[in-house]
């Protein structure tokens, strides 16, 4: 009888963990699947993307690669401008702002705290037109500096909404032990605050270069030269329309995509880690 | 040094509609060097006071002066707590986790910018009193709980603070190395001749360190005094129970033998002497009181024949043994009254048998009357000529 049961429970712990794989792997498949077809497809020459199914390879060629790299050099190239300054500045200062929204707690600080959460979600659409203009008269549409503006706006707010939530495992009691011991607001947030919450500024760090990095809207409607473009919207001239090849258009999306795959391959497991350290509260 | 004084201190937390009032017109001096003890029960207001004074938080109401300089008041705080020069070892220390035990002990000195040089001068003079010099490379996470209490008062002297105020800091340690934590505390304050505040809700802390004490009770300043005031002559219950063990029971006044007496449950008799404001609110109606002893001021006789000094001790008749239980070569007893619900505690310094019948004696100037709501009737006329709501 016992001897039956152990048996029928070892097999039921069996079945769940096969289960428990069987799901995962199924979970990984569709997320593997685009990136596969987008591999296997801008490998192909244009005649063999035209007769052979999306998901069945033909050969290699880096012929269709090679044309897009050329291409895609300068919005790449562009987009790096962009985008890493945009995300450095939005974690950092707006780690400052969920620092003094953390520290100092007013009414007033409530209030900012949900423009805040509220300008995170506020769809770019509503502002772009009166944002286009504003960098028309500052002299900055269709430049660098513009961009970057533009996406700060948009992405400081999502830097320190994520950094707000990082922050408020930090144990209350070491920031003011700090006051105490005579620091500053900006001792205090790069020798105490900074040091112990990188996991959570690497998380907000990789999302906002991705989610920069992938946003199509904003740069464009406040680039006009093919010079501007960024990679987000190079892309767009390589799906749809006459004459589209579909093995380039593989190859572009290939390229634009290979930064955000780098980021969450190499630094998927810190990204992991800052949400982790959100459960189990920073030791301190 | 500095001369700390609480004017009228109210605290309130919450919004308005949802206050919530934790201390309420608090006022007490702490003199220039002094070692001064804070006591009181669990959510007393204990921290919260300390907290006013590190300038962590802003009285609602009242002022707070130091050196008679106002720092803040009516809700709002004008020296901030960077720059009130304080040391504070925090209840878990709140050391910085991703720092060694080194530049722990030397940020504050880094906050000021101190040449290099001297921080480790400094920092080096500081662990070798407290003998932490093998750990200063090492983190805090990875070094014992003595360990750390020792950082965090190094930490919190390394500026040469005119303030040192430590919160429960013996709490989270083992009871085997509190007391030679509690004597190093006390030699570094009185070498460094620095004013410190201690609070703590364990009277060892208080009697062993603090030589003036305020116990706060219910957000109230229950009382302030010397601390051997507060354990002999506390203003109510509250207080008398905060500084240490007391025996409390109700009984009601008669007169016996043409004079008062308390009489403990249907056997035990204790003749007591009234004053005249307690004589007054007991006139007035209700004749019961609360009678309040020390376990160290009773005396339990089990012979019938042996002398007792009656110029010290009054008898308080008999009683039976419940228990004896034994700790650092002395008997706890437990004594059951006849007809009382609550048992007595207790020392004998030999063990007695439960079941035994003894006599009882208490010691004669430390036996405590309080009227039924908790206050000394002997401590103020006026504390007990007031009628107070329970
Ligand atoms: N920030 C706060 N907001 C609301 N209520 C608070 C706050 N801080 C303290 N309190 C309340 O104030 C009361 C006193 O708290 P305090 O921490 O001062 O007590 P304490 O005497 O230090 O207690 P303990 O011995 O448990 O440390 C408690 O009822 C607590 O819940
Ligand atoms: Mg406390």
């Amino acid at each position: 009888m016992t001897r039956f049961r152990l048996v029928s429970s070892i097999t039921a712990g069996r079945l769940y963990t096969i289960g428990k794989y069987a799901v995962l792997v199924f979970i990984a498949l569709i997320w593997l699947l685009p990136v596969y077809s987008m591999v296997i497809n801008s490998l192909k020459t244009a005649a063999g993307v035209l007769t052979t199914p999306v998901l069945q390879p033909s050969g290699i060629s880096f012929h269709a690669l090679k044309v897009v790299a050329a291409a895609m050099e300068r919005p790449i190239f562009n987009s790096f401008v962009v985008v890493l300054p945009v995300a450095v500045i939005s974690t950092f200062v707006g780690g400052m702002a969920a620092y003094y929204l953390y520290r100092v707690q007013s009414y007033f600080n409530d209030v900012m705290f949900t423009v805040v959460a509220i300008a995170t979600f506020i769809p770019y659409q509503i502002t772009l037109v009166p944002l286009t203009r504003m960098l028309a008269q500052m002299g900055i549409f269709n430049t660098y500096q513009g961009l970057i503006f533009a996406f700060l706006i948009f992405y400081l707010p999502t830097g320190a909404l994520l950094m707000s939530i990082f922050l408020a495992v930090l144990p209350k009691r070491t920031i003011e032990a700090a006051r105490i011991d005579g620091a500053g607001d900006w001792l205090i947030y790069r020798k105490i605050v900074w040091p112990l919450v990188i996991p959570g500024s690497i998380s907000t760090f990789m999302f906002i270069v991705v989610e920069s990095w992938n946003n199509f809207f904003i740069p464009l409607i406040l680039t006009s030269t093919p010079q501007m473009r960024t990679t987000s919207v190079a892309v767009l001239y390589y799906s749809g329309g006459f004459g589209t090849l579909y093995n380039e258009s593989f190859a572009a999306a290939l390229m634009s995509s290979i930064l955000p795959l780098i980021i969450i391959v190499v630094l998927g497991r810190y990204f992991i880690k800052g949400f982790l350290a959100l459960g189990t509260g920073s030791k301190g | 040094m500095v001369k700390i004084e609480f004017r009228k201190v109210g605290k309130a937390f919450g919004k308005k509609n949802r206050k919530k009032d934790v201390i309420s017109d608090m006022s007490f001096e702490v003199s220039h060097g002094d070692m001064y003890g804070i006591i009181g029960a669990s959510g007393a207001g204990k921290t919260t006071v300390l907290r006013m004074i590190a300038g962590l938080e802003e009285p609602t109401s009242g002022s707070i002066l130091f050196d008679n300089k106002v720092v803040a008041e009516n809700g709002r705080i004008l020296v901030p707590a960077e720059e009130r020069n304080i040391g504070m070892v925090f209840q878990n220390w709140a050391l910085y986790p991703h720092m060694s035990n080194f530049e722990n002990i030397a940020f504050p000195l880094r906050a000021k910018r101190v040449p290099n040089d001297k921080i480790r001068e400094k920092v080096e003079y500081l662990a070798n009193l407290l003998d932490i010099t093998e750990t200063l490379r090492r983190r805090p996470g990875l070094i014992s709980g003595g360990q750390q209490q020792r950082v965090a008062v190094c930490r919190a002297l390394s500026k040469d603070p005119s303030l040192l105020l430590l919160d429960e800091p013996f709490s989270n340690l083992d009871a085997t190395i509190k007391d030679s934590a509690r004597s190093l505390v006390r030699t570094v304050q009185s070498e460094l001749g620095i004013t410190a505040i201690i609070v703590s809700h364990d009277p060892a802390d208080i009697f062993a360190l603090a030589s003036n004490t305020l116990c706060i009770t219910g957000g109230k300043s229950g009382q302030a005094g010397k601390t051997s005031d507060l354990y002999h002559a506390p203003n109510s219950i509250d207080v008398a129970r905060s500084i240490g063990e007391i025996n409390l029971l109700r009984a009601t006044v008669e007169v016996r033998n043409g004079r008062d007496a308390a009489v403990l449950g249907e056997e035990n008799i204790l003749p007591v002497t009234l004053s005249q404001a307690a004589r007054s609110s007991l006139d007035s109606g209700d004749r019961s009181l609360i009678v309040g002893i020390r376990p160290e001021d009773i005396r339990i006789v089990e012979d019938s024949q042996e002398q007792v000094d009656a110029r010290r001790w009054l008898a308080a008749g008999n009683a039976t043994v419940k228990i004896s239980s034994y700790s650092a070569g002395i008997f706890r007893i437990l004594l059951r009254l006849h007809g009382v619900e609550t048992d007595l505690a207790t020392t004998s310094e030999h063990f007695l048998p439960p079941g035994q019948e003894v006599s009882m004696f208490f010691r004669k100037d430390d036996v405590k009357l309080f009227d039924n709501s908790g206050y000394n009737l002997a401590a103020t006329p006026a504390a007990a000529a007031v009628p107070h709501q329970a």
